[in-house]
This record gives structure tokens, sequence and C-alpha cells, in this order.
């Protein structure tokens, strides 16, 4: 994807005192305008219409608090994956293991509880250690061997699932002292909501503040928008890489540690059905708030729009299929609205051009 | 006028906003398109509720407690019943196919387990279920011609021309889990939908004694795949014959929800039909798998789980009392019983056709252990050894 930084042209400080109070508020107007712009926040549009159409649709049941607590519970763990992918794919990196290293971390954790009676805290810290390892194994064969990231995390990712695979023979792991602490991981609520909901909000605040508030994060998106002109600049763009690696790889696992306390067992293939709602939703993400690049809060509204609409089906008993042809719905609208919004602010169609000389 | 001339500015903005943004235009429409999507989805909805109107049925009551009661204590009689009197042949060489998955491996275990008995050689070759392996799986068969193939849970029109080869050349060929029927070239079929319907009358039988005949239940199917047809149908019938009070309704998954948010879309089912408070999994592990979580978290409390083929996750959640009763699978017996047709054929006895599978409901204050799968038939293992003639 094209990863266009738009800049709006704001008054410079010294202009604005000088403003009309009524030019200023209808400065303030424009510039709210421009946040709430569909062409930044189209998914935001949909969840409304999701919020208004379910609401009308199944009022006994959709807008209700408990709806809420659902659709944040139920994808609080697709949205730490796709929060792990932010970073990577902002430094122009796929991590396509991701998920596999939910999966191999979930089952270290329940491995070292269930099988070694480890303390909870130091079989959570084995499972990031390997998660670490993972990441690092990935940045070698990635930045250092050159290998291209899509392929080189694939294939690291089939490693680590044959290596599960050895290690577990397919069985889940599973006893009864992972129904204590180690449950309470992904199954204590506070508030209505279940804990993961708040690990994907502390996770979603420093992936935001890292992106947009130090100067590392913008070497990131700078090494993303044109790898070899930030190298030109003196970024240090394969160490950016080889770190962004790093970091998507302890974010997955603990997404997979969260995951398998949800499950209350170390299942060796759970990580994998959240490779594509991942992806989906992180390059959703990138359509979103800040259009062109991967962000946290975009990330977050996706997962939360994806997933209200799913949840309305199924209130709503929609048929099976009905959640993925939403989805597939959802994301074509959301990066046709924003291509064809940039395609409108840069050289105009030939049929614009029509309608201007008509 | 300064506040008509505010307004005047607004909606001179307003307009100037639209022309400048066509997009928002089209974001309208795009959602005016998925609400009508949505309405296209809500008219097709299959979902069928059964308000139940009748009274209790008494005798239907207490023909599903007599069934609770016989199934829920532990089967003693294994499949086959005769003895094979004439002499095994020794050596054979046996090939399973397997998908890797770990019901597969557990299958190869207990297999492994008979053939080193019979003194035979068991092979295995793996695949990933995929139609372009399974082919290339029975390629390597026809080339290696073992005297005896085992495979699972795989449809034969995807490998047929190189079955009937097989047969052709001699091998025979034994299946679990399949709707194809047995012929001349698959020699034997156990767990079939006729033998594996049961199930589903033992789930509608323990649904309808909990609930004192009262019961709204849910079944969730998995309708892709077909062999759970006859679990579905029977556990329909059951519901409707024996308990006229009960209100059923089916909830079918799709397999790309499988591992995903399946416990997310029984927990929106349960929430938007609050009378149903039984649920019948049509597999237990595939489906259940992270549905106490989910139930938890909807604070659904209530709510009376039972499934069938139980896996490892399953039986800590039955022994924890998160989910009440699983109808287990007889993973040994079918297997003891696809070696028992091969050693029925190297012998040159008649193969027992149309045997019956053992059924078990177990439950919180039955399950022997919540570690691994177990067999259903304690002593099975010892019992075929004497249908077989060896110690």
């Amino acid at each position: 994807m094209t990863m266009s930084v738009e800049h709006k042209a704001d008054p410079t400080p010294a202009e604005a005192p000088t403003r009309h109070p009524e030019a200023r508020r209808a400065a303030n107007r424009a510039g709210l305008l421009t946040t709430l712009s569909p062409k930044r926040v189209s998914a935001l549009y949909v969840l409304l219409v999701i919020i208004v159409l379910f609401s009308v649709w199944v009022p006994e049941t959709f807008p209700r608090m408990a709806t809420l607590q659902q659709v944040l519970n139920g994808n609080a763990v697709i949205g730490m994956a796709a929060l792990a992918l932010t970073i990577p794919l902002s430094a122009r990196v796929f991590d396509l293991s991701f998920a596999y290293t939910m999966s191999l971390a979930g089952v270290t954790a329940a491995h070292f509880v269930a099988d070694k009676d480890w303390p909870l805290i130091m079989a959570v810290g084995a499972a990031l250690a390997v998660s670490l390892l993972v990441g690092f194994i990935n940045a070698i064969v990635v930045v250092v061997l050159g290998v291209d990231s899509l392929i080189g995390t694939l294939a690291t990712g089939s490693i680590i699932q044959a290596f599960i695979t050895f290690v577990t023979d397919e069985i889940p792991i599973t006893d009864a002292k992972l129904f204590g602490g180690f449950a309470d991981i992904g199954q204590h609520t506070v508030g209505g909501f279940i804990l993961p909901v708040y690990y994907m909000l502390l996770i979603a605040v420093a992936v935001w503040f890292f992106l947009q508030h130090t100067p590392l994060g913008r070497r990131i998106y700078a090494t993303g928008f044109n790898t070899e002109a930030a190298r030109l600049t003196g970024i240090k763009t394969r160490r950016i890489q080889f770190c962004s690696l790093l970091v998507s790889a302890l974010v997955a696992g603990w997404a997979g540690v969260s995951l398998a306390g949800i499950l209350g067992s170390g299942s060796p293939t759970a990580g994998t059905p959240y490779l594509l709602p991942a992806f989906a939703a992180a390059f959703l993400g990138a359509t979103q708030i800040m259009p062109g690049r991967f962000n946290a809060w975009g990330t977050l509204l996706g997962v939360v729009t994806l997933g209200a609409g799913t949840t309305g089906l199924a209130l709503a008993t929609a048929p099976a299929w009905a959640s993925n042809m939403f989805t597939g719905i959802v994301l074509i609208a959301a990066l046709a609205v924003t291509t064809v919004q940039r395609r409108a602010n840069g050289t105009p169609s030939r049929w614009r051009r029509l309608l201007r000389r008509a | 006028m300064t506040d008509l001339r505010v307004l005047s500015t607004h909606s001179t903005e307003m307009s100037t906003t639209m022309k400048h943004h066509p997009i928002l235009r089209r974001t309208l429409a795009a959602a005016a398109a998925l609400a009508m999507s949505a309405s296209l989805v809500g008219c097709s909805g299959e979902a069928k509720d059964a308000t139940p109107t009748a009274a209790v049925d008494q005798a239907g009551l207490q023909q599903a407690r007599d069934l609770v009661a016989e199934y829920t204590s532990r089967p003693t009689e294994i499949p086959n019943k005769a003895p094979i009197d004439k002499p095994i042949p020794q050596g054979k060489t046996i090939t399973f196919i397997s998908a890797g998955t770990s019901t597969s491996n557990l299958e190869y275990d207990i297999i492994k387990k008979a053939t080193d008995k019979l003194g035979w050689n068991l092979n295995q070759i793996a695949n990933d279920g995929t139609p372009e392996k399974v082919k290339s799986a029975w390629d390597q068969i026809l080339r290696a011609k073992p005297d005896g193939v085992i495979y699972s849970a795989t449809d034969r029109a995807t490998f047929n021309p190189e079955l009937v080869e097989a047969a052709k050349q001699g091998i025979k060929v034994v299946a679990c889990c399949t709707t194809d029927p047995a012929d001349d070239a698959l020699t034997y079929v156990v767990g079939t939908p006729q033998q594996s319907a049961e199930v589903g009358k033992l789930m509608a039988a323990w649904q309808i004694d909990q609930s004192d005949g009262k019961a709204h239940t849910v079944y969730v199917d998995l309708s892709a795949f077909k062999i759970l047809g006859a679990v579905h149908n029977d556990y329909v019938n059951t519901m409707t014959d024996l308990c006229p009070a009960c209100a059923t309704d089916t909830l079918d998954v799709p397999i790309t929800a499988l591992g995903k948010d399946v416990p997310d879309r029984i927990v929106s089912y349960l929430r938007s039909h609050p009378d149903v408070k039984y649920v019948a999994l049509s597999v237990d592990g595939a489906l259940g798998t992270g549905l106490p979580a989910a139930l938890k978290a909807a604070g659904l409390s209530d709510i009376s789980v039972i499934g069938e083929g139980p896996d490892e996750t399953t039986l800590q959640y039955i022994s924890s009392g998160q989910q009440k009763a699983t109808v287990a699978f007889p993973y040994y017996e079918e297997m003891f019983s696809l070696v028992d047709a091969l050693a029925r054929q190297f012998a040159g006895v008649p193969v027992e056709q149309g045997v019956t599978i053992p059924n078990w409901i177990v439950n919180a204050d039955n399950l022997p252990t919540d570690s691994e799968i177990f067999p259903v038939v304690a002593d099975g293992d010892q019992q075929y050894y004497a249908l077989w003639g060896v110690s």
C-alpha cells in the first residue's frame, strides 16, 4: 500500500491570534470536519451505521452494555495480534510468524505451569523469552540474511509449528493447574471486561505513544515510507527493522499467553486462526485516523468495527456465511473509500475533468 | 443577523465540505448498501425457533431418563463378537494414512498397539488432508504395496481411482468415520453415519432429563462435515419424539470460524435467545474450546453444555465443572475394529459388517481421567486379543 502523508495547511501560531474570533471558530469547525472526515474515519461511520442498524433490528439485545462487553471481550486477542503487527508493518516488514508465536507462547507457558510446576510468573516469563527468541531469529533471517520478510517469516512460522508439533504431538496441554492464576490471565473480569481487553488498550497506548510521540517512532515511519531515503538521511533502518520484529514477537507472545488463559489450555494451533483477521484489522486500521500509516487507534477502530458487525449479525441470528461476507464488504468499502479519496485529492479523473468542463 | 450569518456560513461550509468530500456521499452510499445487505441477511436467516406449547410428556421423559441411566454406565462390550477361528498370519505390513492431527496421532498409537500384538508392521504416511497430499499418499501406497491400508475421515471421491487400483493389487483397505459405504475396494467401514447417529439421541436424552422435559436447546452444528448430519437428525428426532414441551434450534457454524469466534457466536445466540439454557455441541473440541470462558465473561452462568468427541481440554472442562457432559468418542474400539477387519480378511473369515459401536455419556461423576483420551470399554483391548487368540 502507498504510505503517503497528507498535511493540511494549518495556520501558523503567529497568524492565529490576529484572526477574527468568528474566523477562528470557522477554522476550528473546519478542523473538526477534517478530523471527522470519512477519509480519516470511514470505519467510524460504518460503526455508527452498524450501531443504528442493529439497535433497530435487534433492539432487545444489541443496544446493551453486554454487547459492548462481548465485542471487546471477543476481540481483545485479535486486537493484540493486530497491534503486534503495527510496528513491523510501519517499518515495512511483514511478520507472518506472529500467529505461530502466539501458539508457541501459549503452549510454553501452559507446559511450564502444568508439567513443570513452575510459578506462574516464571512460566509467563519463559513464554515471553521464547517469543523474543523467535523475534530474534526472524530478525536474523530478514534483516541480517536479507530474506524477504514475507517469505522469511512464513518460513520461520512453519518451523515454529513443526517444533510445537514435535513437542506436543498436537495434543493440547491441559491440567487442573491451568484453571487457577493461569486462566485468570485471560478470564478474570474487571468491570465486565476480561483482562485481555485492558492489555489491548495498554498496548495500544504504548504503540500510539511510541509511534506518534517519539523520534524513534517517526524514524520507523520514515523507514516504512521509503527505506532507502531514510537510510540516506542517517536513519539506521536495519536496526529499526530488526527491533520491530522483536517487538512484534513480544506482543504476539503476550497475546498467545492471554489466549491460552482464555482457553484454559495450551493449544498447539490456537494462534493460527488469528493470522488473517489480525492482518485485516491492521490494514483496515491503516486507512483510519491517520490514513496511509499503520497506527494503534486506527487498528483498534478496525477491530471494534468488524467485531461490532459480526456480533450484531450473530445476535440477529444471521446465517453462518453472513459474518465473513460482512468482513469482506467492510474491508473493501473502507479501503475503496480511502483510495477513491486519495485519487480525488490527486490527479482528477477523466470523468471528473469532464464534469468540471460541463 | 449574526446568527443568520453564522448559520449561513456553517451551511456554506457544510456544502463545501460535501463538495470537497464526495467520499462522504460514497460512505453513506456504502453504508446504505451495507444496511441493505444486512437486511437481506436477516431475511434469509436460517435459525428456526420452535416454541413449545405442549405439556411435558412423562413417558418420553422416562424414556430419556432410562437412556441416560443406561448410557452413563460404562459399556462393557466391544463392537466385534465372533472369535477368529483360523490362524491370523503374522508379518503383514499395514499403512495408516495420517492427517497429522492430534486425533490421527492417537489413532496411530491405538492401531500400533493392536498391530504389534498381531506381529504386523505398521507404517504411517502423514499428509495435511489436502486433496493433493491425499492423492500423493495413495500413489505412495500403490508403489509400496502394503498388505492393508487404514484411513480415517477422508472422502473417497478424492482418491477413488487409486483405491480401485489398490483393490486390484490385493491390498485390503478399511476406513473409519466416513460416509462412504463398504464395497469390494473399501472392504470395511466403521463409524458410519448410521453407527454414529445414536450420539445425537444420547445428547438429546441428556438434555431432556436435565430439564425435566422442558428444555430449550440449541444444537451447534458443523454442517460442512456430512457425517455429522446423522447425529443432528437423531438429536432433532429424539427431541421431537420424546419431548413435545422442548424447543430446539440449530446454530450452524462455518469451518472458517473454528478456533476463532465459535464461542462468540454461541454467546451471541444465547443472548438473543435468553430462553435457551441447553447447548449441544456436535464436535466437542472444535466447538467447545474457549466456550466456558466466553459464557463466564458474558455472565451466562446457567448454561448447560453437552458435546461429543471430547479432546483433552474438554475433559478438563468436565472435570472442573465448566461443561456438564460429553459423549466419549470410541477411538480405541473403532481402531481395534479396523484391525480386526483386516485380521479376518487375512485369516480368510467373513468380516463382521454393521457392528454396534459402544457409546458412553461421561460427566464429572464417571470421568475416568481428565488427562488423556480413554477407551470407552475399559478392557476392550483384552477382549480383542481374546477374539484374535493372542495373549
